[in-house]
């Protein structure tokens, strides 16, 4: 997309927008276990935010600060860390993807032990996939 | 009667008596079992800390279920590119 084609209102608009985007992203992720919300929808939200921006400024330009191979790692890394947390709990002497942390009163932040770190997980997982798909959707048109 | 008649026929007869034994073999008087989901409701806050009851059960309890989720995720979207970048090549 050339610079001349691109509506100032939507640029400057879609940078005001794209960062709160985002913080409510990883605050749906990191509240999943206190609010409704969780990885899957936050990490959708994650990845809308990447969309947008690509839609308003480019996709070349996007492209250049999050990369194609920086999300592919993104995204098969989480999984990874998913099954040695799981893994860790195995070591631990519980089951499978037990929790190892110490429970607190319910209700504050830092509480739920694994279950935020699988949020956090899974949202990054579902957000890099996303832009993923939408990338390589994108380059086929460009073809 | 032709090909299609036949095993219109025989999906037909065969929906019929799939029907009759389900509707012979499904008994409403049986007792709900709900201890599951009544210890979920109890016991989830306690037990895994998570005040939303659906992070609890699906990423406390229901743990391996929602890594064989992120799994088919992770195929479906490796596929979906793979597709896409390659496909003038098939």
């Amino acid at each position: 997309m050339k610079k001349e084609d691109r509506s100032e209102i939507v640029s400057i608009t879609s940078r005001k927008l794209v960062p709160y985007i985002l913080l409510f992203g990883l605050y749906l992720i990191s509240y999943g276990h206190l609010s409704p919300g969780g990885g899957f929808q936050g990490g959708v939200v994650l990845g809308s935010g990447i969309i947008l921006l690509s839609l308003s400024r480019g996709i070349f330009l996007t492209e250049k600060k999050f990369s194609s191979p920086k999300i592919t790692f993104l995204e098969a890394f989480m999984i990874t860390i998913f099954i040695l947390l799981g893994i860790i709990g195995l070591i631990a002497g519980k089951s499978f993807l037990g929790n190892i942390f110490p429970l607190k009163k319910a209700g504050e932040i830092p509480t739920a032990g694994f279950i935020f770190l699988l949020n956090l997980v899974i949202g990054l997982k579902v957000g890099a996939g996303i832009i993923l798909i939408f990338y390589s959707l994108c380059e086929r048109q460009e073809e | 009667m032709n090909k299609e008649g036949i095993k219109n026929i025989l999906i037909l007869s065969i929906l019929i008596v799939l029907g009759i034994i389900f509707f012979y073999g499904f008994n409403p008087n049986l007792p709900l079992k709900l201890t599951v989901s009544n210890h979920y409701v109890a016991e989830g806050k306690g037990e895994t800390g998570a005040i939303n009851i659906v992070s609890s059960i699906y990423l406390g309890y229901r743990a391996f279920d929602t890594l064989g989720e992120t799994i088919v995720l992770l195929v479906t979207v490796s596929s979906i590119v793979f597709l896409l970048n390659h496909a003038r090549k098939y």
